[in-house]
């Protein structure tokens, strides 16, 4: 062993005088620059929309359309005005249960700064039931879980909710499966937006003009229509026609180019309230 | 109360889905958590991915009488990350002016309507594999 690398020793100065003064390494190649893409300019709007990705963004939240009503002068308490509505949500009919969860979910953001806790696990554990039934998938429901244990055990402030309770509404629900049926997140999002804009237009009262622009979003109204033209075979026909007729009700009041008028309002209420009584 | 166990636990299972999270989202969620003690609220948080130079598009109501907020994030192979807001006619309302992989642009919409969020990869190291991104719409 120690002969061997005596011997390696020996071979290694050998090789070195003979070699001459070793030669540089060579240069490593300069790392590519990437190159950039030019600046966005104005862009043709149609293709925009053909490009654009409507489920995360479009739906203004129903928090955020009752910050908008309070900016507009009017008392803009919503969570007062809302009807309590029992539900079944284990049905197997996806366009009802979707819409159901959408109003949920809706009324529980609106509580959610008052409501005691009973009536808020009791929300939470409607909404448990509505993704179960529409295959939202165990993480969902693990994280809806998870919230009403720290409610119960009064491990979370109404603040922190609020932002879970936007997380779910604006990435979790978006981004779910719900086992390849892609109507379901905007049907969630139809029930949401449905239900806040019966509440505007209860609130609104008197002051019609006043909510003209947070009521009028056609674009909303019809990626709200295109899919609940794809109806569901197990819904029921009753239920198809009165969310058909809701919508295009919707549609005309959101393209009118004068203020709303208290006529308005009620037209949007009756068009709601035809749909979610028969929910 | 954040000392709890229950909180302890959540915090763990919080750490666990951001772990799962890409990095650009993980990096989306904490400039929104932040944005919440200055007021901001979240609208929708959006993972995607990007081919280098090309652009996602997300539409986007915006009401009157709210300030609002797009926020992005990408990984690490992104040199700059572009957000630009567009008016239903496509024209260029805002766009962020920093060369960075995070960038900001607010919008303080002059009427309610329909905008457009654009983001774009504009400069991206290693090749053209497409880049993960994710861009928040925040608002208050």
């Amino acid at each position: 062993m120690r002969s061997n690398s005596w011997w390696s020793l020996v071979s290694l100065f050998t090789l070195v005088a003979c070699s001459g003064s070793p030669e540089p390494a060579p240069a490593e190649p300069p790392a590519p620059v990437a190159a950039e893409t030019p600046e966005l300019g104005d862009q043709d709007p149609a293709q925009l929309a053909a490009q654009a990705d409507r489920k995360y963004a479009l739906v203004p939240s129903p928090v955020e359309t009752e910050a908008a009503l309070t900016k507009a002068g009017i008392d803009g308490k919503l969570g007062g005005l809302i009807i309590v509505r029992a539900w079944k949500l284990d049905e197997k009919d996806t366009e009802r249960v979707a819409v159901r969860t959408g109003v949920i979910l809706a009324d529980t953001l609106l509580t959610l700064k008052t409501a005691k806790d009973e009536e808020v696990i009791a929300h939470l554990e409607e909404l448990r039931q509505g993704m179960t039934t529409l295959k939202g998938g165990e993480d969902v429901d693990k994280t809806l879980v998870d919230i009403i244990t720290r409610v119960k055990a009064g491990a979370v402030t109404r603040d922190e909710l609020l932002k879970e309770f936007d997380q779910l509404a604006g990435a979790v629900i978006p981004e779910l499966e719900f086992n390849g049926v892609s109507r379901v997140v905007p049907l969630v999002q139809a029930g949401s937006w449905l239900e806040a804009a019966n509440l505007v237009a209860k609130a609104a009262k008197g002051k019609a003009a006043s909510v003209s622009d947070i009521l009028k979003q056609p674009d909303v109204v019809s990626y709200f229509a295109e899919f609940s033209k794809q109806r569901d075979p197990s819904t029921p026909a009753p239920v198809g026609a009165v969310l058909d007729t809701t919508l295009a009700s919707l549609t005309a009041i959101s393209t009118k180019t004068e203020p709303l008028t208290d006529a308005d309002l009620d037209a949007i209420t009756q068009a709601a309230e035809a749909v979610l009584v028969l929910l | 109360m954040t000392s709890s166990p229950l909180a302890l636990l959540f915090s763990a299972v919080l750490v666990a889905a951001l772990a799962a999270d890409s990095e650009a989202e993980s990096c989306l969620k904490t400039k929104v958590w932040e944005a919440y003690s200055d007021g901001w609220s979240m609208r929708s948080l959006a993972p995607t991915d990007i081919a280098p130079g090309s652009m996602k598009v997300w539409k986007v109501t915006a009401l009157a009488s709210r300030q609002y907020k797009v926020l992005g994030c990408a990984d690490a192979r992104v040199k700059n990350l572009d957000l630009v807001v567009y008016n239903d006619k496509g024209v260029v309302v805002a766009r962020d002016s920093t060369v960075d992989r995070q960038p900001a642009v607010e919008l303080t919409p002059p009427k309610s309507g329909t905008y457009y969020v654009v983001a774009q990869a504009r400069t991206v190291d290693g090749g053209d594999a497409p880049v993960d991104v994710a861009v928040a719409v925040i608002w208050k």
